[in-house]
């Protein structure tokens, strides 16, 4: 039992230690992720879709990592159209700081925010399949996108069906409002309240959520490690708050996040609209639900620089 | 003292016990029995090659809402909401069917021209037909002990994004205004809705929301 212990805690600052070295080399946009053979990669966005020029920046950074790490698709958190949801609002929200994504044949996996027309579940290039909730399956990994405007108990008992019936692959809900967070908007007791025992129950391994306009890693919660990735678009700067769940937020830059993940183990990293990388680690798989080793970095000590253009009023 | 959170979360663990694959099918509104958990699924073993599944589509609904709504007033509403259902059905005949397209000109105009033709068939249609005043009680009622067995933090939450307009029946939802989130403890005890509507709050009102023609069906003020 110590001896599996001290292993662990070995490994965490062995893990731990590269991740320092990594950070504080010279130059951004280092690639953390390991590029492994038949890796499930993925990007992951939250409430992009401003079609303000934060929104077209970060995407550009997105394109700049994708000829680093040929990722396949991105899971949208929702609010992927603000305010008008007229056809030039598609393009400008989103076919438009996309397009080099979508031309060079990346998908994208929606999910529907307060702000989203539940209709954008028709539009093709958001791959909802006519559903306002719906789940894929890529490589080892099942995901769950989920509508949180408006779970209702035909839903969640669908959840729980389709959470039962997914075997032991790497479970991944994701939707647009965070169980756990420490922003404006705070933690969705309600949802939790409902889903959170599900996804206990079922051995959830990772939830990713948006909503607030910022990055935050949640320390791991009965086994399941929530992430908030709510600033591809809009940026609520200054908004994180200190917070016993938190594990490391970020709030001075849009980001995204990039995800790979190869049998037992996902890699996860998050780059803001500069390139730089303020968050990276990894979530080890165990079985039983057990509580996943996550080794990662924290915001970096010293304030990454922040382009001028300022991100729209949320 | 009737504590209504408790009751709440009493019928989403009765519900969550009652949803195993087995009893999918069953009839709505009868007591299912509670079945154990089944154990964390066996292993699957990792593709060797990453592949794609196609998005895959909800499963038959299942009816878990426990209603905490007086009988009489539920069938009264459930009526009204057939009645709506009916109109929805015959507008959504007057226009081009909707599909999953590329074009999002296709989807908004389906929107708005499906909107329109409710809007003619339901022209007389005035605040309460749907939700009548015994209805409304019941409706106010819940809500109210909803929000007053919140914290002032979670009242914060409850109240942060609602929208501030004042509704009009029929009239197009705004689409600068976001959709409030719709507690999820409150839905399982309001009468169920059929897949064209929805439950939103507003500031001071409920409305029914007509979710393909993105309309108000109908609303009730001073909720809270």
């Amino acid at each position: 039992m110590l001896r599996s212990v001290l292993r662990r805690v070995v490994v965490a600052a062995a893990v731990a230690g590269c991740w320092l070295a990594v950070s504080t080399a010279p130059g951004a946009q280092d690639l953390a992720l390991p590029l492994k053979a038949n890796s499930v990669r993925f990007a992951v966005i939250g409430d992009n879709g401003t079609g303000a020029k934060p929104q077209y920046e970060l995407a550009q950074q997105m394109v700049t990592y994708h000829e680093k790490f040929p990722y396949t698709f991105v899971i949208m958190n929702g609010d992927n159209l603000y305010g008008g949801e007229r056809p030039q609002d598609f393009v400008q929200k989103f076919e438009a700081p996309y397009k080099a994504l979508l031309d060079a044949k990346v998908d994208f996996y929606a999910t529907l925010g307060n702000h989203d027309d539940p209709n954008q579940r028709f539009y093709k290039p958001f791959n909802m399949g006519g559903q306002r909730y719906y789940t894929f399956k890529k490589g080892n990994a099942r995901f769950f996108s989920l509508d949180s405007n408006y779970m209702d108990p035909v839903q969640l008992a669908w959840l729980e069906k389709e959470l039962k019936a997914s075997g032991s692959d790497w479970k991944i809900p994701y939707f647009h409002h965070p169980l756990y967070a420490s922003g404006m908007h705070g933690s969705q007791v309600d949802l939790r309240t409902v889903l959170e025992p599900l996804f206990v129950k079922y051995g959830v391994d990772v939830v990713f959520a948006g909503h607030e306009h910022f990055y935050q890693r949640i320390k791991p919660q009965q086994g399941i490690t929530y992430f908030v990735s709510g600033a591809a678009g809009q940026l609520r700067r200054g908004d994180l708050k200190k917070a016993d769940f938190s594990a490391v937020g970020y709030d001075q830059d849009l980001s995204f996040m990039l995800i790979e993940i190869a049998d037992k183990e996902m890699t996860f990293q998050v780059v803001t609209r500069t390139g730089q990388t303020v968050d990276k680690g990894l979530i080890v798989q165990r079985p039983g639900g057990a509580e996943p080793i996550v080794v990662g970095g924290s915001t970096p000590a010293s304030p990454v620089p922040v382009p001028k253009t300022s991100a729209p009023k949320p | 003292m009737f504590n209504f959170k408790f009751k709440a979360l009493t019928a989403f663990k009765a519900m969550s016990a009652a949803v195993a694959p087995s009893l999918l099918l069953t009839v709505a509104c009868t007591k299912q029995p509670v079945e154990k958990a089944d154990a964390p699924a066996t292993k699957v073993e990792a593709p060797a090659a990453v592949r794609e599944a196609p998005v895959e589509a909800p499963a038959a609904e299942v009816d878990t809402y426990v209603p905490q709504t007086d009988p009489a007033a539920t069938a009264e509403f459930n009526k009204a909401v057939a009645a709506y259902v009916e109109i929805h059905k015959k507008a959504d005949g007057r226009v081009p069917s909707l599909k999953r397209t590329d074009d999002p000109k296709e989807i908004s105009s389906r929107e708005i021209a499906l909107g329109d033709a409710i809007r003619e068939l339901r022209a007389s249609a005035r605040p309460g037909d749907m939700m009548t005043r015994d209805v409304a009680k019941e409706f106010r009622r819940l809500i109210k002990k909803d929000y007053q067995a919140r914290s002032r933090e979670d009242r914060r939450i409850f109240l942060d994004e609602v929208p501030h307009f004042r509704p009009m029946v029929n009239q197009r939802y705004p689409s600068e205004w976001p959709l409030a989130t719709f507690p999820a403890t409150l839905l399982v005890v309001m009468p169920k809705l059929p897949d064209i509507l929805e439950y939103r709050l507003l500031s001071e009102a409920l409305i029914l929301r007509d979710v393909k023609a993105n309309t108000v069906a109908d609303f009730i003020l001073d909720v809270y």
